[in-house]
């Protein structure tokens, strides 16, 4: 069964050189020659049978593969496509021209074989036959290139849709049977009648494949956008990654999260250091202003107020009160734990005691630090009251004193005092604190 | 023609649709598309060099992706699917280069 098909199928196998896809490789069993061979396995038996007695029962052999299947008759075809045509076609056109019209009339009948030949090529639409009489194989080729470059446009144009082109490919055989009574007469029209039957199963293979062709590259073009779609979600970014990539991805995020905790954790530490340096030097900065404060108390670059007494001195006429007793006074005061002191007079304002604070007696009173006080004098402290009571009252102490100059002093412990006036600090020229 | 609007449909509808892909095919389809673009490369090259055939392109296309479906899906069951999948893609990459380069020279002639 297979041989007379090798054989004939064989020899465009054997020539069928073309590029692959993607490069030039060697294709095996090129479409048209191997196509058919399936189909025909079948149907072959019965062309057998049919067609022992005639002489060409080699053609009878093709003729049924050709015949089995509509596709496989298409086939053969495509071979010019690849542009194997010219060595291969002669060959191989023989061994399937006949199509299944070819079968039923032609078989049977198969005495004439010159007649059957006729009658097939139109029918076949592959214009082998035709090409046999002429006995031109170099015509045939041609002929099949030229139907090539025109039906492939048209297929595409057209779409896919074979059953559309199919009534008017019979409507070429049945046009093709008619001439087909003489061999002669079919020679002359072989030329156009096999085209167009070749032009039909050009069109129907290709929109068949066209049409695969196009699915695949419809399902590309979808994968590919599928495959966009997922990498550009960005969760998606991981459900494409294999295992071992994700335990990798894993241990780096462990890793990484190890680092930031514990940068965290150091972060942490040194905000509170500096918390607690903040709290450090507010607190720095509350004793500082305590300190000032006291200080400036002590300065008199502030007023003060508190517990103390007023200690008033009035002198007598024509006998005024010296420097030195309010010089005692104050030391007494200072001595008794007074704090703060002013001095005022009935004339002038009050005046800040501090420690660099001088009397001197001037006249019309005395001048404390160079203002002029006149009598009487009041001098405010601040301090404990009773104890600076007790301190001026002690025997042979201020109050006595200043009695013996015939001067009154009177002495009010009070809960309250205030002191107004201050004293402008100044910078010292000199001397600088020690580090 | 019907094969570029093909694609331009099919990419199309990629991205109208959002369809999930499937767990199962999710390592497999960047391969799958890249061998399948090497086909479509070298089909445009032969068709520039005049020598289409559309069974060799359907042929070589679904042999393309199956072959590279397989190889990194071997890959991911002996552990080295990553290494494979790159070898993969590295080899695919240099014949669609070389396609491109010979479709390069059929358009600009240079």
């Amino acid at each position: 069964m297979s041989d007379p098909r090798n054989r004939l199928a064989g020899a465009p196998q054997e020539g069928a050189q073309t590029w692959d896809d993607g490069e030039v490789t060697q294709r095996f069993g090129d479409p048209g020659g191997s196509a058919p061979d399936p189909a025909a396995a079948d149907d072959e038996p019965t062309a057998v049978l049919r067609a022992p007695g005639p002489v060409p029962s080699p053609r009878a052999h093709t003729a049924g593969g050709g015949a089995a299947d509509e596709e496989t008759t298409v086939l053969p075809a495509q071979d010019p496509d690849d542009g194997e045509p010219t060595a291969v076609l002669p060959s191989a056109r023989e061994a399937v021209t006949p199509p299944p019209e070819v079968e039923t009339p032609a078989s049977k009948q198969a005495h004439p074989a010159v007649e059957e030949k006729a009658a097939a090529d139109p029918v076949a639409g592959n214009g082998e036959p035709a090409d046999v009489p002429a006995g031109a194989g170099a015509a045939g080729p041609e002929r099949a290139a030229e139907a090539e470059g025109v039906a492939g446009p048209e297929a595409e144009s057209e779409g896919a849709d074979p059953e559309g082109e199919a009534p008017a490919g019979e409507a070429a055989d049945g046009e093709a049977g008619t001439p087909a009574v003489s061999a002669d007469l079919a020679e002359p029209i072989a030329g156009k009648r096999p085209r167009r039957g070749k032009r039909r199963a050009v069109r129907e293979r290709l929109t068949r494949r066209s049409a695969v062709v196009a699915l695949l590259c419809a399902i590309l073009g979808f994968a590919l956008a599928a495959q966009l779609r997922a990498n550009d979600a960005g969760d998606a970014k991981f459900a494409n990654l294999r295992q071992s990539d994700l335990v990798q991805i894993l241990d780096e995020l462990d890793s990484r999260e190890k680092r930031l905790r514990s940068e965290i954790s150091d972060l942490e530490f040194r905000r509170q250091n500096l918390t607690s340096a903040n709290q450090g030097s507010e607190n720095a900065v509350a004793d500082a202003e305590k300190r000032a404060a006291e200080l400036g108390i002590l300065a008199g670059t502030v007023t003060a107020e508190g517990p103390g007494v007023v200690i008033t001195l009035k002198e007598k006429k024509d006998k005024p009160l010296l420097a030195d007793r309010l010089v005692d006074a104050v030391q007494e005061l200072r001595g008794a734990g007074a704090e703060a002191l002013q001095i005022g007079g009935s004339t002038g304002d009050p005046v800040r005691i501090v420690a660099s604070t001088y009397f001197t007696d001037a006249a019309g009173g005395i001048s404390v630090d160079g203002h002029v006080l006149a009598a009487p004098y009041s001098v405010t402290a601040i301090g404990d009251p009773q104890t600076i009571d007790r301190a001026m009252r002690i025997p042979g102490g201020v109050v006595a004193t200043i009695r013996q100059d015939e001067a009154q002093i009177q002495i009010d412990q009070r809960r309250t005092v205030q002191i107004t006036a201050i004293r402008a600090p100044r910078a010292p020229r000199f001397a600088k604190p020690v580090k | 023609m019907i094969a570029a609007i093909a694609l331009i449909a099919g990419i199309a509808a990629g991205l109208l649709l959002e369809p999930t892909i499937p767990t199962g095919l999710q390592p497999y389809l960047p391969i799958a598309v890249v061998a399948a673009l090497d086909a479509v490369f070298g089909a445009v090259r032969a068709r520039l060099d005049g020598i289409f055939d559309d069974k060799v392109f359907v042929v070589s296309f679904v042999s393309n992706v199956l072959v590279a479906g397989l190889i990194v899906y071997l890959g991911d069951k002996l552990g080295v699917g990553g290494q494979l999948s790159t070898g993969v893609v590295v080899v695919l990459g240099v014949r669609i280069f070389g396609n491109v380069a010979a479709i390069r020279r059929h358009v600009f002639r240079a």
